[in-house]
């Protein structure tokens, strides 16, 4: 008789949700007839996202206690359920966002690719072991290649799908010589014996483990879209379908530092004094690239894209912190974020819909006059970008330049506060953009015949993060209590 | 009573809310009527809790309320709650009386623009705003409130979007703000950083031997109440702020907002006293204001810039009454203040309204047959800022001018300087109010108001000319009566109405004795006539000489040459050395200078992003080259 | 009998490792390119195979096989996408995936 390890199917209940979605959408393709395939594929993917973010939240309230799963191959514990809440929350959103979009070919594979990327990403969120970590990667990685590129008719779709894949194929390979690295020297795959063997055998300067670690950071750092492993973002997120953009912006981010935490504190907690220096220095480059950068862009998506970079840099100074502090404010910084991230894309997809091309800063003149819903919410999340009170954006910001503050870092807290200040620049000149311009010079394409009816459902779903964006300013203190009960099984 | 004041500060932001959400549903003229009932409950609600405030004892009358608790981190704890005392009792009910009957005007002020619903709902939000801002019961609600406050007036300086000035207005209205609530918000995490509570017991928790961090922290928050109270040196952005709309003028310029810098002050008195040489700043900062903005406004042809500068020379008056400690008659000043400002914004709107737009006073004058209402108004409300006796601004000036005098030497010299504005006070008042009214009518006013252009009168209800609809002329008839009552409130010390009802909260430092406020009410009413004379033989005289028109004119502006040689030239000097050293670098050139030096950064780095995947790889390549033998060096 | 022991091992993963990632920094088809992180990926597995063995347990080897299927996975994209390119007429060349930029 074989002994087969115990399951925790609970604690995988999540994952297997999307899963059974993701099939069933990829049978939705074959089985349902041409026209309901839309309606029946998003329905049942939307579904699928809502079940994940129930499972989710029953898996919170029953994981006080952190301990492994699938013999510690996955954890079961907070800090991953919190992720797969928010994850599974952005993923709901996007397909909402997804669903005005105009075409007609692989609409059913196109929402099972969204629900396999997403149950990959919240596989992700329990992993802690190098072979899950990188299986999880991998998953949600091609998946998103693929989604891309779907729109295969278009040829900055396809440059996007094969420019992420090369170079996220090339980030993957560090990521994975560098666990084969950390496993050499250590002999075990799971992070929790990882950090155990190094404590015990005293492995924190062995060449071995530290240039392991820097692969592995390589890796993470480009999932992050942290800089100098930033410069697939742009690019990417420009060439890609809109809802995946905004889906990317805030799933990806979400998912690759809540892992990052998760690998660093667990089993690199003895070369904290390699990798908290060197992620302060990767925040300022983050910062100084991405607000930068974003000043000269005219294409709406672009500068998104660098503000993302931007955030990921505020996002790192919390995690270079290495303290519980910095675990709370980076769990508590990606709700806004992720909600303003899917929310700022999704205005851009309506107006891209509208206009049938590129949306650069011009087209946006004078759109929160046309369409005041969409305007005043894409102002919101210019403010909450920005940090301004009144948005989540702020406690966000604040929490974590005090993080580093309390690590001692005033001046990344500075660089921090001159960043903000730059970035003032271009979120606000996009709210310029809508408010203080006519559209005068955008007559011609606006407002004509051709442009769509109002989209219901991104309405709705834009309604959705403009209320998660103001209400996490507001409703702090129970998010700050879930985050603190998150980070608690984090051994910080 | 707590209960009223919660309703008092919502019911604004439900109607902006309302407005806002309910978008074309809702009627032009049912945004306003929801607008003003909103102000004007808020305001019933203010009054009920004004009554059963009475009804408490003397120290029993400060109320805080908590409405849920927004952070709490070990000892530290944020709540969203609201003070209610006698001073933010104050301000409330002239936020929310003075407010309602602006809103009110502003429905026939409004009449016909495209985009009325708009402004309702900025002027509701604004109204929110500014509750927030005296309600908020810690510093950081103190802080937002401040924040929105200055958010709303952006909005609605920008109000004629389509108007490149009004714009460019709404920006420096808007960066200049941002520079006080900056020291501002400096000022409010020092004092969390040290005391650990951000509740106002947190200023009299300030080490008081500490006196690097009370001056600090008094800096910061006088750095916030000098850019919102538009006082030397960050006072340019007002004057600008002319280009939105009377109402807001009104409402925003003259009677709320601005003044929320004394309030401001009042408020944290504690660590203003601790501070005493930032106290001095203050008060030395408002003398000067009050001189320098009173010459300005004498050679102003814009009759809303004329009254803008006025302002700014008033609320000199009220941070001199703060700045020596004599918090109650500054608040008294407030109050009258935002009766007859108020009152002369909305009669300058009805002139405004009745010439098509016109603003230049050159162009008027002769209105008083033609206008006899406005004219009395404007009269009265003229009076009052003079501080004609009796009057409204009679009482409250001279009190501020005694409280001064009663502080010490250093008192008396701004005693002196508060003298010299009251003459500087009478002199423009009159030149506003002979030139608009009296003489001969000029061409524009023939053309717009004469026989010929009759017949489509007062009764027309709309935009047209006349004396404008009942909605515009039954506010401005109540506050007449206020600007010509309300100073009864506190008559010298035999009757200390405001005084009594503030000490609980804000003491006044010191008591003017008889004499001093007789000479103060005796000079400052000399003074303010010498003035009235002056103006009316140089203004006034322009009817006797009607037949020569052009002799009196060179008449006027050799006296305004004089002006500008005695009073403007120096002022102004002032003014551009400001701009040159204070706006240009700050303002102007943070936009300039780093803009041009990020920017260029920026190209730097957009060239990095070349396109090509291999670079990217290699840049990746590279820095874990760079990583791992940084590593493998220092591990 | 003693084979080569793990430096020896380790140096030939890391010569895959570095041959790989030469070929995707220097080669523009994209074919070559993906061939080219195979090499990584296959560089990693020797790695973790000469680990598994030197530790004496079993992650290392199993860790190699599921890297293959995901490295499968993984060309299989990528062919497709070069596929639709040759179909668009498209050049097979890296460098010309350069629209997007700045």
């Amino acid at each position: 008789m074989i002994t087969t390890p115990h399951v925790d199917w609970f604690a995988l209940s999540p994952t297997l949700a999307l899963l059974a979605v993701a099939a069933s959408a990829l049978l939705a393709a074959v089985l349902v007839p041409g026209p309901l395939r839309k309606p029946v594929s998003a329905t049942v993917t939307f579904a699928g996202f809502v079940g994940s973010f129930a499972a989710a939240a029953v898996l919170y309230a029953h994981s006080a206690d952190a301990h492994g799963a699938l013999t510690g191959s996955l954890m079961r514990d907070r800090w991953g359920a919190l992720a797969q809440l928010i994850l599974a929350g952005a993923g709901a959103l996007a397909v909402l966002v997804s669903y005005g979009e105009r075409t007609k070919e692989h609409v059913s594979e196109y929402y099972a690719l969204l629900a396999a990327a997403g149950a990959g990403m919240i596989f992700l969120a329990q992993a802690s072991s190098l072979l899950t970590i990188f299986l999880g990667v991998e998953w949600f990685s091609i998946a998103l290649y693929i989604l891309c590129a779907i729109d295969i008719d278009r040829a900055s779709r396809l440059e996007a799908g094969l420019k992420y894949l090369i170079t996220g194929s090339f980030g993957s390979a560090f990521l994975l010589f560098g666990s084969a690295l950390v496993y050499g020297a250590t002999g075990t795959l799971r992070l929790d014996l990882i950090g155990r063997a190094v404590a015990d055998r005293g492995l924190s300067d062995d060449p071995l483990l530290v240039v392991g670690l820097a692969m592995m950071l390589v890796g993470l750092a480009f999932k992050m879209s942290v800089a100098p492993f930033h410069q697939w973002t742009p690019d990417v997120y420009q060439g890609a379908p809109t809802p995946i953009s905004g889906f990317m912006g805030a799933a990806t981010k979400a998912v690759a530092f809540v892992l990052t935490i998760r690998i660093l504190q667990t089993a690199f907690a003895q070369d904290a004094h390699l990798w908290t220096v060197l992620l302060a220095v990767l925040a300022v480059a983050s910062l100084v690239i991405g607000n930068l950068a974003a000043l000269v862009q005219t294409d709406v998506k672009r500068i998104l894209a660098y503000s993302s970079v931007s955030h990921a840099g505020f996002m790192l100074m919390a995690v270079a912190a290495d303290s519980a502090l910095g675990g709370r404010a980076v769990l508590y910084y990606l709700i806004p974020y992720s909600a303003m991230s899917i929310g700022a894309f999704a205005v851009v997809a309506a107006r891209e819909r509208e206009l049938g091309h590129d949306v650069s800063a011009d087209d946006l003149a004078g759109y929160g006059w046309e369409r005041p819903v969409l305007g005043v919410a894409l102002w919101i999340f210019m403010l909450g970008f920005a940090g301004f009170p009144l948005t989540g954006g702020f406690i966000g910001k604040f929490y974590a330049f005090s993080a580093a503050y309390r690590h001692g870092w005033l001046w990344l807290v500075i660089i921090g506060a001159a960043a903000t200040a730059v970035s003032l620049w271009y979120y606000l000149g996009i709210v310029r953009q809508l408010f203080l311009r006519s559209s005068a010079g955008a007559a011609g394409s606006t407002g004509t015949p051709s442009a769509p009816p109002r989209d219901a459902l991104l309405q709705i779903a834009v309604v959705a993060c403009v209320a998660i964006t103001v209400a996490s300013f507001f409703a702090v203190q129970p998010l700050i209590d879930l985050a603190k009960h998150a980070a608690g099984s984090l051994p910080f | 009573m707590v209960a009223a004041a919660w309703i008092c500060l919502l019911l604004p932001l439900a109607g902006a809310l309302l407005i806002t959400l309910l978008g074309n549903v809702l009627s032009r003229k049912a945004a306003g009527v929801l607008a003003t009932s909103s102000v004007a409950g808020a305001f019933v609600a203010a009054a009920v809790a004004f009554v059963m405030m009475l009804g408490d004892g003397e120290h029993h009358r400060s109320h805080l309320s908590t409405g849920f608790t927004w952070l709490s981190a070990g000892s530290f704890q944020a709540d969203f709650s609201i003070l209610l005392d006698p001073l933010s009792m104050v301000m409330m009910l002239v936020i929310t009386g003075v407010g309602s009957l602006i809103v009110l005007y502003s429905i026939g002020y409004m009449h016909g623009d495209n985009e009325e619903r708009r402004f309702f709902g900025y002027m509701a939000l604004f109204v929110f705003s500014m509750l927030m801002l005296v309600q908020g019961g810690n510093l950081l609600l103190l802080l937002v409130g401040w924040g929105l406050v200055g958010l709303s007036s952006y909005l609605l300086i920008g109000f004629w979007h389509e108007k490149p000035s009004a714009v460019a207005a709404a920006k420096k209205a808007f960066i200049i703000n941002a520079i006080g609530d900056a020291t501002f918000a400096i000022a409010v995490i020092v004092i969390i950083q040290q005391t650990h509570i951000v509740g106002f017991d947190a200023l009299s928790a300030l080490n008081p031997d500490n006196h690097g961090v009370l001056n600090l922290v008094a800096l910061g928050l006088l750095g916030g109440a000098v850019a919102k109270s538009a006082q030397l040196p960050l006072h340019t952005w007002l004057p600008d702020a002319m280009e939105g709309p009377t109402p807001v003028s009104a409402l925003i310029h003259a009677a709320t907002m601005v003044t929320a810098g004394v309030y401001l002050i009042a408020r944290c008195h504690t660590v203003f006293e601790s501070a005493h040489q930032v106290q001095n700043i203050a008060a030395g900062i408002g003398a000067l204001t009050i001189v320098a903005a009173g010459a300005i406004a004498l050679v102003q042809t814009d009759i809303k810039r004329v009254i803008a500068y006025s302002t700014m020379s008033q609320i000199g008056y009220m941070f001199v009454g703060v700045g020596v400690g004599a918090y109650a008659s500054s608040m008294f000043h407030l109050m009258t203040h935002a009766f007859f400002k108020a009152l002369l914004f909305m009669g300058a709107g009805i002139v405004i309204h009745a010439l098509s737009g016109e603003q230049d006073i050159r162009q008027m004058g002769g209105l008083r047959k033609l206008m006899p209402r406005t004219y009395v108004m404007m009269l009265i409300a003229s009076l009052a800022l003079i501080g004609f006796p009796l009057t409204s601004g009679f009482f409250s000036k001279d009190a501020i001018l005694a409280g001064a005098l009663a502080s010490g030497p250093y008192g008396a010299a701004l005693w002196v300087l508060g003298m010299i504005g009251a003459l500087l006070t009478g002199v423009y008042t009159s030149r506003l109010f002979l030139t608009v009214f009296h003489g001969a009518p000029g061409d524009l006013v023939l053309r717009q108001l004469g026989p010929d252009a009759h017949g489509q009168g007062a009764t027309d209800g709309g935009h047209g000319h006349g004396e404008g609809p009942r909605t515009m002329l039954i506010p401005v008839a109540i506050l007449t009566v206020l600007a010509l009552g309300g100073g009864f409130i506190q008559v010298f010390d035999w009757w200390t109405g405001m005084q009594t009802w503030l000490e609980s909260v804000v003491p006044s430092l010191h008591e003017p004795t008889g004499w001093q406020e007789a000479i103060s009410s005796i000079g400052a009413t000399l003074l303010g006539l010498v003035g009235v004379t002056l103006g009316w033989t140089v203004y006034g005289s322009r009817k006797d000489t009607a037949p020569k028109p052009s002799r009196s004119l060179e008449h006027k502006l050799y006296f305004d040459e004089l002006y500008d040689r005695i009073a403007y030239a120096p002022a102004a000097f002032i003014a551009r050395f400001v701009t040159r050293v204070v706006e240009e670098p700050l303002v102007i050139g943070s936009g300039d200078l780093v803009g041009h030096v990020t920017r260029g950064a920026g190209e730097k780095a957009r060239l990095l992003q070349n396109g090509l995947v291999r670079s990217y790889a290699l840049l990746i390549a590279l820095s874990f080259a760079v990583m791992g033998i940084v590593f493998l060096a220092v591990r | 009998m003693a084979g080569p022991g793990i430096p020896a091992y380790l140096g030939v993963a890391v010569f895959l490792f570095v041959t790989g990632a030469f070929g995707v920094l220097l080669r523009r088809s994209p074919l070559i390119v993906l061939l080219s992180l195979e090499i990584m990926l296959n560089g990693a597995n020797l790695a973790l195979i000469a680990f598994s063995r030197h530790w004496g347990n079993g992650d290392g080897q199993i860790f190699a096989i599921s890297v293959m299927a995901v490295a499968a996975a993984e060309v299989v994209v990528g062919l497709g996408l070069i596929v639709a390119m040759a179909r668009k007429k498209l050049n097979l060349d890296v460098d010309e995936l350069s629209s997007l930029k700045g």
